[in-house]
């Protein structure tokens, strides 16, 4: 075998770089910059003028007491600009989704409010959003709530009446079950057996292009898919959360009044319930609902349509239910700490 | 109307981020009645170059006008109400998985119209039936057939009397069955004085309809350039 000496293995090496410079201008001239030696030597240029600007700048410090403190702060920033950079684009990057659904949730509220919005196609997207989400979610949760009414209802009714506080039974169901507990466990159904279809679908729609062909055929993809199932989930977070609250008292009722705990009928049962809530219960608790089905929503539409081409159902999906928590919690904690 | 300009594509220079359109200057000129042939070998230039006809690339330098409207002059709504006049063949990515075949046949029309949705679906029903198909597919596109869902394609395109027509390779891989009705839907439609780009790979596909075609053009890396066929 024929084994090469130095000087032969570094003219190879020599026609490699010469081959991979060729190839790299060669690339240059496909992306339509015609002139590459003015375009190299712009970028020289460029550089030459960077590595100018900093002692240009401590050049320009007025000569005084404190001139040196000056050109040893410039020269700190100098270094410290790109560390700043690198901190500050993941910080930026982290609070982009937010920022993002806070931006399209703006968009949202001022399309729908303009009549022309509301075209048959959105209508029949809502439609067909709004039957899922409902239907969808009717029985788990039917049956969550029922657990909820089994767990909480009951054991607090017992637990008070044992304790003779029969009369904290109301304002303590309310604090506990209506205000906290039900608007994260609807917030999580919501999320779990629609949040996540949202984002499978969006996710489907951007990497098969047809949002593309969509645009292309004049309709708006976030009028068409966006708006209306964000308001889908609103209205769907609100009817859900409804059941929920109703259906857990209920069941918390009948299986202490089995177990002869509960004496009262269930009209007085929930009677002492709505005479424990408060004016400001009947417009927040709703409202709380309603803001979480809507950031659910937004959010799932959003983490889908933004899907990048290394996203795989296994990085995907995971994104989009820690995303959804994160929002219904953000909703849930403003609402605790503000109200 | 037969000089009304439809579409003038003047020195059109695509902007070089991600698009396959070579950095080449393109002119084009599709007039109300024109029937314009591309070859073109390459599907996602092709593709890219029906994108530019309706404004979705960004130009280094031209324009593209569309019934005398710049593209990039128009903002929303205005600029999807006139991509809306545009009957599009996809050669993919055309189908909404979530919709039946109907759905999305009669999306671009439901969207852009107040047209009543039974007298519709009465002219889709028409169509699919000069297309060969027995009535409007109601099952998902991924259930259909591809030259189903190519007549399909053509049935969206001519719904709604769209006053100029992108066809991508409409006829290719389908049967030759699919192209008789094609040729009689597209010869109705420049005689109300449809503007039609059709891209081929095949120019010989489009034998029977020669004395109809006003252009004849190829697409390749260094633009487009017309040719004469013998």
């Amino acid at each position: 075998m024929k084994h090469l000496n130095g000087f032969e293995q570094k003219s190879f090496e020599k026609q490699d770089d010469k081959n991979r410079i060729e190839t790299m201008l060669a690339d240059l001239n496909k992306d339509g910059i015609d002139d590459v030696e003015q375009y190299v030597k712009n970028i020289r240029n460029r550089e030459s003028q960077e590595t100018q600007r900093l002692s240009f700048r401590l050049k320009m410090v007025e000569e005084g007491r404190f001139a040196w403190l000056q050109k040893i702060a410039i020269i700190i920033l100098w270094y410290l600009l790109p560390i700043l950079y690198v901190v500050g684009e993941k910080t930026r990057s982290y609070f982009r989704f937010l920022l993002g659904v806070l931006a399209a949730s703006w968009g949202i509220l001022v399309e729908s409010a303009s009549p022309i919005t509301w075209r048959r196609t959105v209508k029949y997207e809502f439609k067909r959003s709004l039957g899922q989400v409902v239907c969808g979610g009717f029985f788990s949760t039917f049956f969550t709530a029922t657990l909820a009414g089994l767990a909480v209802v009951s054991q607090a009714i017992f637990w008070l009446g044992a304790a003779g506080l029969t009369k904290m039974t109301g304002p303590i169901l309310i604090t506990v079950l209506v205000r906290e507990v039900a608007p994260i466990l609807v917030g999580m159904i919501l999320l779990g057996r629609n949040g996540i279809l949202t984002v499978t679908e969006c996710s489907l729609l951007a990497m098969g292009g047809q949002l593309k062909s969509l645009t292309t055929m004049g309709i708006d993809p976030f009028i068409t898919i966006v708006l209306p199932r964000a308001w889908a989930f609103t209205i769907g977070s609100f009817t859900l959360g409804m059941i929920f609250g109703t259906t857990s008292l209920f069941m918390g009722y009948v299986v202490t009044y089995a177990l002869g705990t509960m004496q009262d009928s269930i009209w007085t049962f929930y009677s002492n319930i709505l005479s424990a809530m408060s004016v400001a219960d009947y417009v927040l608790v709703p409202l709380k609902f309603v803001v979480m089905g809507f950031m659910v929503g937004v959010g799932s539409c959003i983490t889908g349509m933004n899907v990048k081409v290394d996203d795989e159902p296994s990085t995907l999906l995971p994104k989009g239910f820690t995303r959804g928590i994160m929002l219904i919690m953000v909703v849930n904690i403003l609402f605790t700490l503000d109200f | 109307m037969a000089n009304k300009i439809l579409l003038e594509v003047h020195e059109a220079k695509p902007s070089f981020e991600e698009n396959y359109l070579p950095p080449v200057a393109f002119n084009l000129k599709v007039r109300a009645g024109d029937c314009v042939i591309i070859e073109a070998r390459d599907l996602e230039v092709a593709s890219a170059l029906a994108d530019l006809c309706t404004g979705m690339v960004l130009l280094r330098e031209g324009s593209v006008h569309f019934k005398g409207l710049d593209w990039f002059a128009l903002k929303e709504p205005r600029l999807s109400a006139l991509r809306g006049n545009i009957g599009r063949v996809f050669q993919r990515n055309g189908w909404m998985d979530m919709y039946s075949i109907a759905i999305n046949i009669l999306l671009p029309s439901l969207h852009h119209t107040n047209i009543d949705e039974e007298k519709l679906a009465d002219q889709a029903m028409v169509l699919c039936h000069r297309f060969g198909l027995p009535g409007l597919p109601m099952d998902t596109p991924r259930e259909a057939t591809v030259i189903d869902l190519a007549r399909a394609a053509c049935v969206r395109a001519l719904l709604g009397k769209p006053d100029l027509l992108i066809l991508e390779y409409p006829a290719e891989g389908s049967s030759a069955e699919l192209m008789s009705p094609l040729l009689e839907m597209l010869n109705t439609a420049q005689n109300r004085g449809v503007g039609i780009l059709c891209f081929t790979r095949q120019l010989s596909l489009w034998d029977d309809y020669k004395e109809r075609v006003t252009q004849w053009m190829r697409l390749q890396e260094k633009g487009l350039t017309s040719i004469r066929l013998g």
